[in-house]
């Protein structure tokens, strides 16, 4: 890489590492004390909601393939 | 596109039970969260079986990872199946304390509470790292919405078998706070 160019790159780098740290200077109000509140739908309603949601996870890009490398190949037994 | 109102019946009528696990038996045990496939336990004795049974259905296989399955339909959009094996004693076992529940219009067996949490601690100790999240977050939240006495010694020695001592002491941490 040209000397010029290596140098425009680091000042610009420089620029956008500024401005995300002032990008994370985040204020949150304490949200401790929030009441756990169970949840009321049924079975069969959680499910119809995963089957409405499945077209949408199955075209992530990479599903697929995470899917099948995310089960345990160690036999259980009790 | 429910799936146990064809599979439950088919697998009757074949003479081969079944419990359903993972998400689907995370849901039936009252923590709602949202899965993308359905998880059942087989006896490995029945696999051949099982396995002209979910061709019936339109299955196909698409990983045989030896201790499990994964199956995915040939066509439309459906509920991917993953069948898990286990020897013809654990799956007595998980048989005998199973939980009936209707899922779908129909019956169908989920594993016990404390199974249940024994097979995702198992899963937690030895699944691949990318699970591991998912599966301390249901282990957690079925201890909390069912009000499971974590402090028992029994989920010690449960905790102890199936994973061990310093994923018992994180979820009882977890869990009082």
């Amino acid at each position: 890489m040209k000397e010029s160019s290596e140098s425009a790159l680091n000042e610009v780098s420089a620029a956008y590492r500024a401005s995300i740290d002032s990008g994370l200077d985040l204020e949150f109000p304490d949200w401790n004390g929030q009441r756990v509140r169970p949840s009321t739908v049924t079975i069969d309603q959680m499910l119809r909601y995963c089957e409405a949601m499945m077209p949408l996870v199955k075209s992530k890009p990479g599903h697929a393939e995470a899917r099948l490398k995310s089960k345990c190949d160690v036999e259980f037994s009790l | 596109m429910p799936i146990f109102d064809k599979l439950t019946p088919e697998a009757m009528r074949c003479g081969l039970k079944f419990l359903v696990i993972g998400g689907h038996a995370v849901i039936g045990h009252g923590y709602m969260r949202a899965t993308a496939d359905a998880d059942i336990l087989i006896c490995k004795n029945d696999r051949a079986q099982w396995e002209v049974l979910v061709h019936r259905l339109d299955y196909i296989v698409e990983h045989d990872g030896g201790t499990f399955l994964q199956l995915k339909p040939a066509s439309g959009q459906s509920w991917d199946l993953d069948l898990m094996l286990v020897n013809s004693e654990t799956f007595q076992k998980l048989m005998a304390a199973a939980k009936p529940t209707e899922i779908d219009g129909t019956r169908v067996a989920l594993p016990s509470l404390e199974h249940l949490l024994a097979l995702k601690l198992h899963a937690l100790k030895h699944g691949p790292p990318r699970r591991q999240a998912k599966d301390q977050d249901d282990i957690v939240n079925l201890i909390l919405v069912n009000k499971f006495n974590f402090r028992a010694e029994s989920f010690r020695l449960i905790c102890e078998k199936h994973a061990d001592l310093e994923i018992y002491e994180r979820i009882v941490r977890i869990c009082t706070q």
